[in-house]
């Protein structure tokens, strides 16, 4: 009873979150979803590869594992008061896929190796707002993708260490669309839409640490990726008359980083059926200064714009544990608090982003001895965040940026099959 | 969508319950409030800028984004009461010689121009809609201050006579028969305005015609009378005062040195004024105007001059930065021979399409002398004051609203209708909530603004 009561305390701890602060998402696998998205130094699967390619050699078995998580995310706005306008973001699903695959190469070559492949999404975001919205000259909606495909090779020198690398190759693509402030004859609005993916490579690197059989050390760090969308198509539909001075048929050039990510962690065996797990990542939001659009075709009314950003580095804290049910089945639990990288005065319709909280739930069922099913359910929400008028003085971004109060919500169940073999 | 009412019935049965937190975002939403004001009865009074008049006519898509229909709107949510306003049916509306509505045109080289929406306007004055009544929109286009109080006035103003009561009626006593807790009032534009539209060729000494300007004293007292019988009964209001009408793009969208000459044609002109100027005229040269290759000042009519006795004909000279010409000008009458008169070239530009700088002056000069009249009647009575001037300014600069900037550029800036006079649906907007900002900080009250973004300035084809 008495372990019963500490994953009790786990679950109505503060456990935290499936989507990351900016645009960061958590969801790289879904047994590390249901502990709080902890997977640095914690070696059970093949998920760990994306966080922490070190993990390879400790891996028990080979095994391939794959699903998706839900998103299921609610944003409301709220006008400076004494408006009462208030508004939320359409419905809508996203699918963050994952898949992962890890392979002991134990009997074919010497040594410990583990080689791996990863395919996850670690950074996107959708967001629909109602068509006609308070601030549609911001944002009318955004999507953002991206798939990171890693091939990772890992050694493990002995019982004790092991290091990992990866090569990442990844894709990302953008959607971003907005109202123009001008009207045709029958009232509607003018409306921009960017549209344009890009391509770019990075690394990731890893240690894994066991001094002791029951406490394992990851230390895991992924690198910046920028994304170069190069001449990706701009749509400008705008009354006829004006057209000259918006090209229907333009371009754009834009480059958004997807940022490095360092991680540690520990995690430490309780007893044969608990284990828990701290860990903490520093994202390099640092690099995402600026949005700047650089039309193919520039007029008098369209001059290639730059909108501050001015993302700081931001850390992320977790903390879960896991519990051994029965030799079928585990249970997990987990809480993480996601520090926000958006800076008084810069805060976008895109990303309305503030500290976030995250309570997430997990668990594993063997159905054979090779077929296992994970599931994850997480539960994360913002802090309301006011952006004043006097936030976008301070910050020199008066009319740049939407006044008002934001704030998400999120549910986000996942599921995924494994297999070991 | 079922899958999301499952999420949420999942999420407020337990985790509500076991967690005390929330399953969607949960703001501390203003809960409006009228505080001293009372909202249950609005009278807006005042002429075509309450009416809702835009684009040179009165038609029903602009009186329904009429300033003082979006006030009563938002008023809904603080104890505001029903609004009637005297609407005319669907349609191109307009103006008082029957001339429809005005829209964007663009010309086969790409300039833009108003043009009539339709050949005729609307038949908005042969029925009366007086059966549609009590109005709390009492905006009569054309109104100046002293009309509001006159009896018989729905015989003289078809746009008041469309929806008074009966011919006896005035403007303020059909609002005091409603016995409103709140107004506003907006008045005395047109005292200055038909003056400065007639080219400033009315009385500007004080007179009671349409191009005259009110004298002072019938417009203290038209203001005294308005306001204390508004505020008899307790209501609370808001005034606001006079745009200087100088300001506004009727006057000042054709620009004074509009004038572009090669050095060819200016010499061709001086060769022109030089013939044309009889030979015993003393000083004859001081006649000619002084054209230039590139920017001129348009030629015009300037009654003032002092000239050689008889020549009046010779009453013209250059135009210089504080002159204005008037919009109203027939635009092909700037076109040279064969295709127009030559008017501003050729010959002079006559006076009735300019407000020249003493004029424009003594515009100014009366705008300042009426506003400091509505303020210090106001302020006798406790009522707030809009500055409008104020207002015109900051726009003039541009003012920020949903990540957008309002301003008061003609066509492009979002203020103005076509007519250049009256305000656009964005306008309205904004000025609904700068009274709203007002309202709030004088009366305690909370009423929540419009967003400006939802209305548009000036349609594009």
């Amino acid at each position: 009873m008495k372990k019963l009561a500490l994953v009790l305390l786990l679950l109505t701890m503060v456990s935290m979150e499936a989507r990351g602060g900016g645009y960061q998402l958590n969801l790289f696998g879904i047994r590390q979803i249901g502990m709080a998205h902890i997977g640095t130094p914690y070696a059970r699967d093949a998920a760990n590869l994306a966080f922490n390619p070190g993990a390879a050699g400790f891996i028990p078995n080979s095994g391939i594992v794959g699903g998706s998580s839900f998103t299921f995310i609610d944003t409301g706005y709220l006008a400076p008061a004494p408006s009462t306008y208030r508004e939320n973001t359409e419905f809508g699903v996203n699918y963050p896929f994952n898949f992962h695959s890890v392979f002991r190469t134990d009997d074919l070559i010497p040594g410990n190796w583990g080689v791996g492949l990863s395919v996850y999404t670690p950074y996107g975001s959708s967001v629909v707002w109602p068509e006609g919205w308070k601030n549609q000259f911001f944002l009318q909606e955004i999507s953002l993708q991206s798939v990171y495909i890693q091939p990772s090779i890992g050694y493990q020198f002995n019982d004790i260490i092991g290091v990992g690398a990866g090569l990442i190759y990844g894709y990302g693509a953008v959607n971003l669309q907005r109202n123009l402030p001008i009207a045709d004859q029958d009232g509607n609005y003018a409306r921009v839409e960017l549209d344009g993916d890009a391509t770019a490579i990075g690394y990731n690197l890893g240690l894994m640490i066991r001094p002791v059989p029951e406490v394992t050390v990851g230390v895991g760090y992924r690198s910046q990726l920028d994304m170069e969308v190069e001449d990706g198509d701009a749509w400008f539909s705008v009354p006829s008359s004006i057209e000259g001075g918006f090209p229907p048929e333009n371009t754009f050039t834009a480059s958004l980083p997807l940022p490095w990510v360092l991680s540690f962690g520990l995690s430490a065996d309780l007893s044969e059926e608990i284990t828990i797990a701290a860990q903490a990542d520093l994202t390099g939001w640092d690099a995402y200064e600026e949005l700047h659009l650089d039309f193919g075709e520039n007029t008098e009314q369209l001059q290639d714009s730059r909108e501050p950003r001015n993302y700081e580095d931001s850390w992320i804290f977790r903390l879960g544990g896991e519990y051994e049910l029965s030799r079928q089945t585990q249970l997990r639990a987990g809480v993480f608090y996601d520090m926000t990288p958006v800076q008084d005065g810069y805060m976008t319709p895109e990303t309305p982003d503030s500290d976030r909280i995250s309570f997430t739930a997990g668990l594993t069922h063997q159905l054979t001895d090779n077929l296992g099913v994970n599931m994850s359910l997480m539960y994360l929400r913002s802090q309301e965040r006011e952006q004043t008028e006097e936030h976008t003085v301070e910050a020199g971004t008066l009319g740049q940026v939407p006044v008002g109060t934001f704030q998400t919500i999120a549910w986000i169940p996942g599921i995924s099959v494994e297999y070991t073999f | 969508m079922a899958v999301q009412k499952i999420l949420k019935l999942l999420c407020f049965t337990v985790l509500t319950a076991t967690l005390l937190t929330s399953c969607e975002p949960v703001f501390d939403e203003p809960v409006p409030v009228p505080g001293d004001a009372d909202f249950s009865r609005y009278v807006a009074v005042g002429n075509s800028l309450t009416a809702g008049y835009a684009d040179n006519a009165l038609y029903r898509d602009a009186q329904l984004t009429s300033f003082p229909n979006l006030l009563a709107t938002q008023f809904l949510e603080a104890g505001g009461g029903s609004f009637t306003q005297p609407l005319v049916e669907p349609g191109v509306g307009s103006d008082q010689h029957g001339n429809a509505r005005l829209i964007l045109s663009q010309a086969p080289d790409g300039s833009f121009m108003p043009v009539p929406k339709a050949e005729q306007g609307q038949d908005i004055f042969s029925e009366s809609i007086a059966d549609q009544g009590p109005f709390n929109n009492l905006g009569v286009p054309g109104a100046k201050s002293y009309h509001l109080l006159m009896d018989d006035y729905a015989d003289h103003n078809p746009f008041y006579g469309r929806f008074a009561a009966d011919s006896e009626t005035s403007v303020l006593q059909q609002a005091t028969e409603l016995d409103p807790t709140f107004f506003t009032l907006w008045i005395g534009g047109n005292d200055i305005l038909g003056w400065a539209m007639s080219g400033g060729t009315g009385d500007a000494e004080g007179g009671m015609e349409t191009n005259d300007i009110t004298p002072t004293d019938v417009f203290e007292d038209s203001i005294e009378t308005l306001l204390s019988q508004l505020t008899a009964n307790g209501a609370k209001g808001l005034v606001l005062n006079v745009p200087e009408v100088t300001r506004v793009p009727v006057f000042n969208i054709i620009p004074w040195n509009g004038l572009e000459l090669t050095e060819e044609q200016a010499q061709a002109l001086i060769d022109g004024y030089d013939e044309a100027l009889p030979g015993y005229l003393p000083d004859r040269e001081s006649y000619i105007p002084d054209f230039q290759e590139g920017a001129n000042g348009f030629v015009i009519e300037d009654p003032d001059m002092e000239v050689f006795a008889g020549s009046d004909d010779l009453k013209f000279r250059m135009a210089t930065e504080e002159d204005k010409i008037l919009f109203t000008v027939p635009l092909d009458s700037l076109q040279p021979p064969p295709e127009g008169p030559g008017w501003g070239t050729a010959a002079p530009i006559p006076d009735e399409y300019t407000l020249r700088d003493t004029q424009a002056e003594i515009a100014r000069q009366t705008t300042e002398e009426f506003n400091s009249i509505l303020s210090s009647v106001a302020e006798e009575m406790d009522i707030p004051v809009l500055d409008v001037p104020d207002m015109l300014e900051r726009t003039e600069a541009g003012i920020l609203f949903d990540g957008a900037v309002l301003t008061s550029e003609f066509v492009s800036g979002g203020l103005y209708s076509l007519d250049g006079i009256h305000l656009a649906d964005r306008g309205n907007a904004q000025l609904a909530n700068e009274i709203i900002e007002i309202i709030n900080r004088e009366f305690g009250a909370s009423v929540s603004p419009v967003n400006v973004g939802d209305f548009q300035g000036v349609r594009f084809p």
